[in-house]
């Protein structure tokens, strides 16, 4: 998959959150365009509308109002319309069986959050990287946390 | 002439006196010879009685000293008799002087043993009087034991109260302890949803710190940059202290299920928890001989990730810190 523009979907009910995002991605050399949804119902019904064309990354947050992202996960993976788009999970936690679990249920990647916006660039530019140069095959395990220091180029 | 005369006539009155007398006597003389005489036919005769009867004794004794040899005859025969009885006792003295002998041998034998049974009989006898002793020691020992065990009895009966009581008073401590564990659970789901939900905020504030201090370097003072830089490492302190109380919060209320898990997983998770300060401090770990065991997956993950961070953390800066990690049973 080698794309010029990308163009990425956001779940996150934090509106701060959304904002730092959509920063990083302004700040970040790649086209891209940003689509915000701030619950987890609105996420399906964007996912699931006949005429929309699926964005090329969706980034999702767990915790959430109406549906987390946990069972938006479910969803996509058991959808099979929607079972090949990359979902990269964003968490301000690490909880180690909320990474097996999530791990297990399909999403692409994980990431910690980091509390320093250049960490934050950097990381969310390296995971663009990975989905645009890969194909969309389940990472090994141990590549599935993505943190600052692995994001250099590899 | 006169006195002549009459001398002559006196001698002849004494003459005739005297012839008298003379007379007289034998006249006595021959009475007595007369009654003399008589005594001695009497005498005679009696004699010739007595010799009548000898015949007759001697006839007897004749009688008798026939029958004495007759008599005589069978003393012989009853000699020659004795003699040969004599020889059979003598025979018979023989044999029991033998028996006799054995008799005393056997005897000393008995006394002997007699004499040892009277010291066995003593020492059975004082053995005796120790037991009798030890009995009557024993009845008073028996007593006090009664004793106390009446005092046990009452003690016991106490004690059943006592532990009446307890039972009630830990009925009432386990429905505290319930309560608290209700109480304690409700506690640490607030602590992990509230630290949880402190993290959002806490990153905001150091992501906007950053941004500050990255997009607005230039009009900041010195003073302006230090005081963020205090900010940004008060808000460090605290995203660690949440951190800990979450990890902490986590340990009580995961479920405590032992699960046969593969330790090689649980130390590869680690790592890469670990990953950013492992590089930081060029470390490396070295992973041998791990088996399976049957732990607490979360508890041990976060005994491994305690082990390792803080070997990293109080390891030589100068030299490449290097962690082995081996299991033994």
């Amino acid at each position: 998959m080698t794309v010029k523009h990308l163009e990425i979907l956001l779940a996150d009910d934090d509106t701060d959150a959304c904002a730092f995002f959509e920063e990083a991605l302004a700040e970040l050399p790649i086209s891209t365009r940003l689509t915000a949804v701030h619950d987890g119902e609105k996420l399906m019904q964007l996912l699931n509308e006949e005429t929309g064309k699926l964005p090329h990354i969706l980034f999702l947050d767990l915790n959430m109002p109406r549906k987390n992202g946990f069972e938006c996960l479910a969803e996509i993976k058991g959808n099979k319309k929607l079972n090949q788009l990359p979902v990269i999970i964003l968490s301000t936690s690490y909880e180690q069986e909320v990474i097996n679990l999530l791990f297990q249920n399909g999403a692409q990647y994980f990431i910690r959050k980091p509390s320093a916006f250049a960490q934050f660039k950097k990381i969310i530019q390296y995971a663009l990287m990975l989905i645009t140069e890969q194909d969309v095959t389940p990472p090994a395990k141990d590549h599935f946390v993505l943190t600052v220091e692995n994001s250099q180029p590899v | 002439m006169d006195n002549t005369i009459e001398s002559a006539e006196d001698k002849l009155s004494i003459a005739n006196r005297k012839l008298l007398f003379q007379n007289e006597e034998k006249e006595k003389r021959a009475a007595e010879l007369s009654i003399a005489n008589k005594e001695l036919i009497f005498q005679n005769e009696e004699k010739e009685k007595r010799a009548a009867e000898l015949s007759i004794a001697n006839k007897e004794l004749i009688f008798q000293n026939e029958e004495k040899e007759k008599r005589a005859a069978e003393l012989i025969i009853a000699n020659t008799e004795l003699a040969f009885q004599n020889d059979e006792k003598e025979k018979r003295a023989a044999e029991l002087i033998i028996a006799n002998t054995e008799l005393a041998f056997q005897n000393e034998e008995k006394e002997k043993r007699a004499a040892e049974l009277i010291i066995a009989n003593k020492e059975l006898a004082f053995q005796n009087e120790e037991k009798e002793k030890r009995a009557a020691e024993l009845i008073i020992a028996n007593k006090e034991l009664a004793f106390q065990n009446e005092e046990k009895e009452k003690r016991a009966a106490e004690l059943i109260i006592a532990n009446k009581e307890l039972a009630f008073q830990n009925e009432e401590k386990e429905k505290r302890a319930a309560d608290l564990i209700i109480a304690n659970k409700e506690l640490l789901a607030f602590a992990y949803i509230s630290s949880h939900d402190l993290q959002e905020p806490l990153r905001k504030i150091q992501t906007v710190v950053t941004i500050i201090l990255e997009n607005e370097n230039k009009n900041l003072s010195e003073k302006g940059k230090y005081n963020f830089q205090r900010m940004q490492l008060a808000a460090g302190r605290m995203q660690q202290l949440i951190d800990d109380l979450l990890a902490f919060s986590r340990i009580n209320t995961t479920d405590h299920q032992f699960e046969k898990t593969d330790l090689n997983l649980i130390i590869e998770e680690v790592k890469n928890e670990l990953r950013d300060t492992m590089q930081e401090k060029h470390a490396s770990i070295e992973v041998t001989e791990i088996c399976p065991a049957n732990i607490i997956p979360f508890q041990f993950r976060q005994l491994m990730y305690n082990l390792i961070s803080n070997a990293l953390k109080f390891s030589n800066p100068d030299i490449p810190a290097h962690i082995i990690v081996t299991a033994a049973l």
